[in-house]
């Protein structure tokens, strides 16, 4: 190839035609232009598709913006930093000089993945435990009134502020770095039981307890029950499309709408999430790669599993305090150096059995991991993280605040 | 295809990946964000010197395309665009150090 493509004293041409040099000069040069086309191609696809602007953008920005600066806004900046079901942040907020009103956001639901709102009250507990955490570093006390108005059922908090003097806390400096990690965690770091404890220590409510898997035993029931709930779900065609709503594949549904399931905090390895961002995946690929990476990266890495179970699984105060716990324990976690994930096929399909009157299999499967009369609301993981959690999408605080 | 077409399309081509790994770099952060801009010049800068020295100019188109390919391997493009940079790069290293003969051309371009 050298020879076709070096400059040289040029060869008399045949008047009859290209010489064999000459047609190699030409293929050299048709095949430089072709591989320089595409791969300008190729760089204009990773960058505009994101590729080498992780975390990113102004769908990030709102991680950037949690310090406390002593308004009352400042909780609720650091209340969308919370974690929350599918990252639809369902959650509204009203802010006057002495209180701040929480209300479900009803048009960010999972329908058929959350048929009983059970995870959108979840979310909506992790939202009001930023909000209270954030309360002294920003020089207010922060006293939850959790659905203050019976008549209102968007209407799930209204939290009260009273001016004191502005103080630090480790779990309020936790909530810019507290992620979501979906990756594998590091099979030869045991979660100790003093950390177990510590968190089991943050449930502070007598109807709900903290229910931990740690046995072999017990990790390989929950295990084979996870990942025949994943099964199911993407089995199930409404649940599945359902799911799949708030996939964000294109990097600039990512900064538009600032809010679903993105690829880059979902513990694949970087070259998979720059081919997913280079080509658009499908429906069925990226069940494929949940199912895949739900069973052979995150069950068989995770040091164990807890459940948060309640009295009344329906009961949307039981729910709202579950998340609260949920919020907290990860903050703490975090702190630690823990890394956490919500696992929750288990209770999504427990919601779908309820909700569609199907057969109480995972329901009645569930019923025997955990103690008599109680539900599980939330299914987790939780280990050391073998890398850093990537960042989340949020919607800026504009968009969550009600006038 | 003329000499002059022969001579210089490595060139363009080489500089044309040089703006691209420039491009990445604006789009890129941290470490990767200099690696991309500061690697496209280092690229273009080789093709500058090439005149000059031959093996200057190897070094530096080395130096410019290999960091960023090795830190954003998992990206597939900068590996390539490396690859790229580096097979071109050496035909017009080649063309650019080579002295042309003028009078052989001249004979061949005028025949008596």
């Amino acid at each position: 190839m050298a020879a076709d493509l070096e400059t040289s004293v040029a060869e008399p041409v045949p008047a009859a035609g290209l010489t064999r040099r000459g047609v190699l000069q030409i293929v050299g040069f048709g095949s430089g232009v072709v591989a320089v086309a595409a791969a300008t191609g190729l760089t204009w696809r990773a960058v505009d598709g994101g590729v080498f602007s992780t975390g990113t953008g102004s769908a990030y920005d709102a991680w950037d913006q949690a310090g406390a600066a002593g308004h009352p806004v400042n909780l609720v900046r650091a209340a969308i930093l919370a974690a929350n079901a599918h990252n639809t942040q369902p959650w509204l907020f009203s802010v006057t000089p002495d209180r701040i009103e929480v209300h479900a956001d009803m048009s960010r639901t999972i329908g058929a993945m959350d048929p009983l709102l059970r995870e959108q009250q979840i979310s909506l507990g992790c939202a009001l435990e930023n909000l209270v955490v954030a309360g002294p570093p920003n020089g207010v006390a922060a006293t939850v009134s959790l659905l203050p108005d019976p008549s209102a059922s968007t209407h799930v908090a209204t939290v009260s502020l009273t001016p004191v003097a502005a103080s630090g806390s480790a779990l309020f400096d936790a909530i810019a770095f507290r992620h979501t990690d979906r990756g594998a965690y590091d099979t030869t770091r045991p979660v100790t039981v003093q950390q177990r404890a510590a968190l089991s220590a943050m449930v502070d409510v007598p109807d709900t307890q903290l229910v931990w898997f740690t046995t072999d035993a017990q990790k390989r029931t929950f295990s084979d029950l996870t990942i025949r709930a994943t099964e199911a779900i993407i089995a199930d065609p409404q649940q599945s499309a359902d799911d799949y709503q708030w996939y964000r594949s294109n990097w600039h549904d990512v900064q538009q709408h600032r809010d679903g399931i993105t690829i880059d905090p979902s513990g694949q390895s970087a070259l998979i999430r720059a081919v997913s961002k280079l080509v658009p995946t499908t429906q069925k690929q990226s069940n494929d790669g949940w199912l895949s990476g739900t069973r052979d990266s995150q069950l068989p890495t995770a040091d164990a599993f807890g459940a948060l179970a309640v009295r009344d699984p329906h009961s949307p105060l039981q729910r709202l305090r579950a998340g609260r716990i949920w919020q907290r324990m990860h903050l703490a976690a975090t702190t630690s150096g823990l890394a956490m994930q919500p696992l929750c096929q288990i209770p999504e399909r427990i919601d779908r059995e309820s909700s569609a009157g199907l057969s109480p299999d995972f329901t009645n499967a569930m019923a025997a991991m955990l103690p008599a009369d109680t539900h599980a609301v939330m299914t987790f993981r939780i280990g050391h993280p073998t890398a850093a959690a990537l960042l989340s999408p949020r919607r800026p605080i504009a968009d969550v605040l009600r006038p | 295809m003329n000499d002059a077409m022969r001579r210089l399309w490595p060139v363009a081509s080489v500089a044309v990946l040089a703006l691209l790994y420039v491009w990445v770099g604006l789009a890129a952060h941290g470490l990767d964000h200099i690696l991309g801009i500061v690697g496209g010049l280092v690229v273009i800068g080789a093709l500058v010197v090439a005149h000059r020295s031959r093996w200057a100019s190897m070094v530096l188109l080395a130096v410019g395309a290999l960091p960023l390919a090795v830190t954003t391997w998992w990206s597939i493009v900068t590996p390539l665009l490396a690859a790229l940079a580096m097979l071109l790069g050496w035909f017009a290293i080649r063309n650019l150090s080579r002295p042309r003969d003028d009078s052989k051309k001249s004979t061949l371009e005028s025949p008596a």
